[in-house]
């Protein structure tokens, strides 16, 4: 039969009372937190109580009963698989959010669906359709009120085009804008969730699990989860003395389909240690050769004692593929021919027009670099420990010391009752003692061992002194009264021979030092002496450094904004394409919008400038010169018609005098037509036609002033000016402005400016952008040119909306699953309250049951009879 | 197993709840915008083609307007042509104003006394003709053709008679007819008769000769015996006489002479030219077959002094090298060219002729083209496809005419009247015609209804344009309404649709209202005690 504790019951209840108090709290908790952010629900984490252990001399009768509920801890329910999926979804849906937002400012912009008058004609549609009319009234009467009204119709639509440029050009800086500041809160994140691993990491050192904390980074995670597309992954970290604390590391998804590329798996947090993004204004020049081999290279012969930086011999050891950047030059261009530096202040910059970010390095809180080393020994075969000499020496007798006696050590003398008691010097061990506390030796290090006086080399190495070791053999410099203090007979009694130390010479890493690898780390090796011999420590240090990503490295809203800035489509360079993003010339964002805006306004001003330029024409269609004669190409008889082209005899004669039809009439004083001259330029004040965009495009000054006019003809009738309309005098007969009338109103010139208005042209985006991937962006009129813009916008904001809601249904779904194994359920709460409750009752029962039962033992038994 | 905690019901309820509220909005949206998308991410290809069809439709409005001038310009046109119909030849029987009723009065007027007034009547009836041309649509000259702001017809006085001008040429302008010869490079050839500064006949001349220059036959002396026949002041033939006899005489023999004398010697045929040396004895010669004859004294008797030879070949053109030019006439006569300053024409004069010719032709064929909703497209040579535009221009050339026919006479309705008038101008008051007047002002009167004819003509044509461009207003109109209609097919809501969907909308979201005041209301808590 087994023993019984008479109080183990009551620790049974107590044990139950604090758990079902803690039970009570937990569930407390819960419901209080029930709407705060990011709150996982906790759970008691509660054991049953076994004491004592398994004893072999157990009574079989001796049956266990657990001694009660321990409560081990409080813990989270959460499921990591849930939180990844939700952070993947939350990149997805941050991504397509961000996109569909900014094609929705681009679309109140260029929709013009409802807009204008009819209940949406559109704006600029009705314009180029007004500027029809216009044309139209100048085709069937071509007076200069016509003129004026095909100039003002003209006018609101280049204002149209303004107004369209500006606001794309706002939009464009309001991202810029909103990219900044999404880098700062990224940072913010960031920095939040470093701090916060920091905080965690001492709560674990402490045995706190810290659980609102890990809420609070699961939320700061969950909010960076929308900027970027992140990887979490969680390790344990020893922290020494057997102590492993929980490390969070936060990197990018490894997003870019280019395996090549390794940026796309930077880390962005490291346990304590962080790093910041950056939108740089511009960006270094790299060497396009950087070689990672030539770079370690170099940073070891820099290392070496022997390199001298202002050698130019040395200097031109170095490998110029070793060093990351461009040197710049005075006006921080690149130089030419090419230097190289690796200090990032000498490179040359170049604007970051491409808004690539860049990751910093990973610091902790005070600043310090992130550093990982990792440290081998190995023990070597080679080498001699070196050995420190020892001589001992023994102190035989001493005795008969009377006060005031005196014993000179190291030459000073020492008097007994006065530096050393009377006692004390009688004996032998403290006289040693004595001598060697006063003894003092640059070789050797004296100390006493019972009645020893040892001298203990400083350093290893042979007596002599050649290798470090100690000039000489130690002399024990004691003068005394030889009846009272004796020395060893054999002194030294005992001698150790020191040896010199001889390092391991023939590994080959000898004698060790620092080596840059091209990884970035460093190796640093060091040979150790130990107490068995030779240890080689190898002890590899990674470091972090700046990253500058790469252009799809990133997937989340900060990339749709970036996609945004940068995607300019079939107008994207092909150097573009072939150094920065494959995808560049798919990626449709605000500079597509605003170059498609540029093109149409650009062909639109080169098409009417055209029109309203060249040479008269008889009514034969035959070139005249100003005289109203036909003119020949010299050589060549016959006239040149502009209505059948150039004969090959006159193509021939051009291309031998290497020059075009138009220079040639120019050279020849072809006749021009009255007002003759370009409509539109780049800016309102002048005539320039040069790199007419939506933005600058303007009504030319001359058209604008009146000088210039819509020319209705390039015909003037019979080849005279003013051809058949003279007087009866002979005279040419004068309008109102006192110039001949023109003999004809007409209007074939504006009839192909009608035309024109509808007529299939070719947008290549190389008439813009020299360099540009695409070739034929589109072909049509200007509004189908507009339209199919329009089309762009709407086909991409359609698919971009069908992919945000199926995300963002996704997320909901996870976030709600999430919310199943994560969230606080009043139910679950309230049953559980009930439970402890109960629970708590129970146990508080017990002890009173308790309490009663031996009550009856202690008061109530034996005592009958009494 | 998945719990629903109150948390997760909350986020999923919101969710569904913004959702709810999402469809509602574009309910309403719908119903108030009255529109099926409102923006092109709704539905790209229906907001492409319904900007299509609003464009089509301004087209439309722009075209009508410009159609709706035209035809406006061709009812004024036609009115003002109606008009000189009138004053030509059907002015509602009052035949006596028109011009045809004129012209047949002062034929039908052999005293002459109303001749005056009745050619001033010719002359102001032209008049107003060019009057009526001259007419203005808005601010452009209806008949200018491609020239819509100079007055197209003027009148102008050249050597001092009115010549008509049309946009500054001379409507009468035709190329010359000149005198050809054949090409000595290639004989079957012709080619300008040329004459140098000398008058001469002369390849190498700039002035031509017109084709009314005067033919003379080559003077050819009748030969006997390898002499010429000569005559004396009594007309027999006398070798020392100063008249010779041409070629071409009639002969009758000796024996049919003798004959006939027996019978009766007073017969024309008796009366032969005598030998000089008596004076009696008739003159022989041989005939044709060789008989004895003598030279009959009639028709076919022509003589000729020295001197008049001598001026016929002082008059006929000569050759650079001084030799006479000949020529054949339509008989095949060998002839002399004998012509007047007004038979040679300078080649300034010709080439201005040439070059107003063909001036006229072009602004006859001049084309103006409007684009009236035809099209309007260009060709790969930026030229108008001409089936795609309308050609407004009316020509009022080719109304009254230009140029001249085969006698040199103009074709134009004024310059035939105006030489009509100049004809009748011509004889003094009250006398009657000469012959030749009058059958050139009867033969005037022919060509001025042959203009007519042709006026009438041009005039039915031109309204057969008009009559097209009354179809195309009415098709433009037709195409305008169509148009709305069909971008309203793809733009406007269908309203019952629309409400009821809208309805149905705020139906679910008020249940989805309703819903979250239940999920909020009540749980475990709510019972505990």
């Amino acid at each position: 039969m087994g023993t019984v504790g008479t109080f183990d019951a009551f620790t049974t209840a107590r044990l139950g009372i604090y758990a079902a108090h803690k039970g009570l709290s937990v569930t407390g908790n819960n419901i209080a937190n029930i709407n705060t952010k990011g709150y996982t629900r906790q759970v008691l984490d509660q054991v049953s109580l076994k004491t004592g252990a398994n004893d072999m001399y157990r009574s079989q009768f001796d049956n266990h009963v657990g001694s009660g509920a321990l409560v081990t801890g409080i813990s989270q329910i959460r499921d990591p698989y849930l939180d990844i999926r939700f952070r993947n979804t939350s990149s997805d849906v941050g991504y397509y959010d961000e996109t569909l937002a900014g094609l929705q400012k681009l679309k109140s912009i260029l929709d013009e669906v409802g807009k204008g008058e009819n209940d949406g004609d559109g704006m600029l549609y009705a314009q180029l359709q007004d500027l029809a009319e216009a044309l139209r009234a100048i085709s069937a009467d071509p007076t200069k009120d016509n003129d004026t009204l095909a100039r003002t119709s003209a006018d609101a639509l280049v204002s149209l085009f303004n107004t369209y440029a500006t606001k794309l050009e706002d939009l464009r800086l309001e991202y810029v804008d909103s990219l900044k500041q999404d880098v700062t809160a990224v940072n913010d994140i960031l920095t939040n969730i470093r701090n916060l691993n920091e905080t965690i990491r001492e709560s674990d050192v402490h045995g706190d699990p810290a659980l609102e904390m890990r809420d609070e980074r699961n939320r700061q995670i969950d909010a960076l989860s929308e900027y970027m597309h992140i990887k979490v992954t969680y390790s344990m970290e020893d922290i020494g003395g057997g102590i492993e604390v929980e490390r969070c590391t936060i990197s990018l998804a490894n997003d870019n389909p280019d395996p090549t590329v390794t940026t796309d798996s930077s880390i962005l947090v490291d346990g304590i240690y962080g790093s910041q993004i950056a939108l740089p204004e511009t960006l270094p020049v790299m060497n396009e050769n950087y070689d990672p081999e030539a770079a370690a290279a170099n940073k070891n012969l820099m290392a070496d004692p022997n390199f001298d930086p202002t050698n130019p011999a040395d200097l031109a050891k170095l490998d110029p593929n070793g060093f990351r950047y461009v040197k710049a030059d005075a006006d921080g261009k690149p130089l030419d021919p090419p230097e190289y530096t690796d200090n990032i202040d000498e490179a040359a910059k170049v604007d970051n027009d491409n808004y690539i970010i860049t990751i910093g390095k990973l610091l902790d809180a005070g600043g310090e670099e992130w550093a990982k080393p990792a440290t081998t020994w190995t023990k070597l075969a080679d080498g001699i420990i070196g050995v420190k000499a020892k001589y001992t020496f023994t102190v035989a007798d001493s005795k008969d010391w009377a006060k005031d006696d005196v014993i000179n050590i190291g030459g000073t003398d020492y008097t007994v009752g006065k530096d050393i008691s009377v006692a004390d010097a009688n004996k032998k061990e403290k006289m040693a003692a004595f001598i060697a506390s006063k003894l003092t030796d640059n070789d050797y290090i004296v100390r006493a061992n019972g009645d020893k006086i040892i001298f203990t080399a400083k350093n290893s190495g042979a007596v002599g002194g050649a290798n470090g070791g100690p000039g000489a053999a130690p002399n024990l410099d004691v003068v005394a009264d030889a009846a009272k203090f004796e020395i060893g007979a054999n002194d030294p009694a005992e001698v150790r021979e020191g040896k010199d130390s001889q390092p391991p010479v023939n590994d080959p890493d000898y004698p060790g030092g620092t080596t840059w690898n091209p990884d970035g780390s460093e190796t640093k090796i060091t040979f150790v002496e130990g107490e068995n011999g030779w240890m080689k420590c190898t002890v590899v240090v990674e470091h972090t450094y700046d990253v500058t990503l790469d252009d799809n490295d990133m997937h989340g809203s900060l990339q749709a904004m970036r996609e945004l800035l940068t995607g300019a489509g079939e107008f994207a360079t092909k150097d573009t394409v072939a150094n920065v993003d494959e995808n560049a010339a798919t990626e449709r964002g605000i500079p597509y919008y605003q170059k498609s805006f540029d093109l149409l306004a650009r062909q639109f001003a080169e098409q009417y400038n055209k029109l309203n330029q060249g040479y008269m024409v008889n009514e034969k269609g035959n070139y005249i010169d100003k005289d109203g004669n036909e003119l020949e190409i010299g050589g060549v008889p016959g006239p040149i018609s502009k209505t059948n082209g150039l004969s090959p005899e006159q193509e021939a004669a051009l291309e031998a005098a290497d020059l075009d039809l138009n220079t040639w009439l120019e050279l020849n004083n072809a006749k021009k037509p009255e007002g003759m001259g370009v409509l539109f330029s780049n800016r309102g004040d002048g005539d320039d036609t040069e790199g007419i965009t939506a933005a600058n495009i303007s009504i030319s000054a001359s058209w604008d002033r009146g000088d210039v006019k819509i020319v209705p003809t390039f015909v003037e009738l019979f080849g005279k000016d003013p051809g058949p309309l003279l007087d009866e005098n002979g005279q040419p007969v004068l309008g109102e402005d006192g110039k001949p009338l023109p003999n004809t109103t007409q209007n074939e010139n504006v009839n192909h400016m009608i035309s024109m208005i509808n007529q299939s042209l070719l947008y290549d985006p190389r008439t813009l952008v020299e360099d540009a991937s695409g070739t034929k962006l589109f072909q049509g009129s200007f509004n189908d040119m507009f339209s199919n813009m329009n089309i762009v916008l709407g086909n991409k904001q359609h698919t971009t909306n069908v992919k945000l809601n199926a995300q963002y249904a996704s997320l909901v779904e996870t976030d709600s699953s999430r919310e199943g194994v994560s969230g606080v359920d009043l139910n679950d709460e309230a049953m559980n309250m009930m439970q402890y409750q109960k629970a708590y009752s129970a146990a508080c029962r017990l002890m009173t049951t308790i309490e009663e039962a031996l009550d009856r033992l202690i008061n109530n038994t034996g005592i009958a009879g009494r | 197993m998945i719990r629903a905690t109150t948390g997760g019901v909350l986020k999923s309820y919101r969710s569904n709840l913004m959702n709810s509220f999402i469809t509602l909005n574009k309910a309403r949206d719908t119903v108030l915008s009255q529109r099926v998308f409102n923006s092109y991410a709704e539905d790209p290809a229906a907001a492409a083609k319904a900007f299509k069809l609003r464009k089509s439709r301004m087209s439309v409005e722009s075209q009508h307007s410009i159609c709706n001038d035209a035809y406006r310009k061709y009812q004024t046109a036609w009115s003002c042509l109606d008009s000189v119909d009138k004053l030509i030849d059907t002015d509602n029987g009052k035949a006596l104003s028109t011009l045809k009723g004129t012209t047949l009065k002062m034929l039908n007027d052999p005293t002459g006394d109303a001749r005056e007034q009745l050619a001033e009547a010719l002359d102001q009836m032209s008049e107003t003709i060019v009057q009526t041309l001259n007419q203005k649509y808005g601010d452009n000259f209806i008949f200018a053709g491609a020239d819509g702001h100079n007055v197209p017809f003027e009148v102008r006085q050249v050597d001092g008679k009115n010549k008509l001008f049309y946009r500054g040429v001379d409507v009468d302008a035709a190329v010359p007819e000149t005198m050809k010869m054949a090409d000595p490079a290639d004989p079957t050839k012709q080619i300008d008769i040329k004459l140098n500064a000398a008058g001469e006949i002369d390849p190498a001349g700039t002035s031509y000769l017109s084709a009314d220059a005067q033919l003379v036959k080559v003077p050819k002396p009748a030969m006997n015996g390898g002499a010429e026949i000569r005559l004396n002041a009594d007309g027999h033939v006398d070798p020392a006489g100063t008249t010779v006899l041409m070629e071409g005489y009639t002969t009758i023999t000796k024996a049919d002479y003798d004959a006939l004398v027996q019978v009766d010697p007073t017969a024309p045929e008796t009366k032969v030219l005598k030998d000089g040396a008596d004076g009696t004895t008739p003159y022989m010669v041989k005939d044709k077959d060789g008989n004895d004859a003598y030279i009959i004294i009639e028709d076919n008797f022509k003589t000729m002094t020295d001197d008049e030879i001598q001026a016929v070949e002082d008059s006929a053109l000569k050759n650079a090298d001084g030799t006479l030019y000949t020529t054949t006439d339509a008989d095949g006569n060998e002839c002399y060219i004998v012509a007047s300053d007004d038979n040679i024409i300078s080649e300034a004069k010709y080439e201005k002729a040439c070059s107003d010719a063909e001036k006229l032709e072009y602004l006859a064929n001049e084309k103006y083209f409007v684009d009236i909703g035809l099209g309007f497209q260009e060709n790969n040579k930026g030229n108008l496809i001409e089936s795609s535009g309308f050609n407004a221009s009316l020509i009022g050339l080719n109304f009254v005419g230009y140029g001249k026919d085969g006698d040199g006479d103009p074709k134009n309705i004024y310059s035939i009247v105006q030489k009509m008038k100049d004809i009748a101008g011509k004889i003094k008051e009250g006398e009657k015609w000469s012959d030749s007047d009058y059958n050139e002002f009867n033969g005037l009167v022919k060509k001025l209804e042959g203009a007519s004819s042709e006026f009438k003509t041009a005039y039915t044509n031109m309204d057969a344009s008009t009559t097209k461009l009354k179809n195309n207003l009415s098709l433009l109109e037709e195409n305008f309404y169509n148009l709305q209609e069909q971008y309203a097919d793809i733009e406007d809501a269908d309203m019952v649709e629309s409400i009821t969907s809208f309805i149905w909308a705020q139906y679910c979201y008020n249940a989805a209202l309703k819903v979250g005041n239940n999920i909020l209301s009540e749980s475990l808590m709510d019972y505990l005690n």
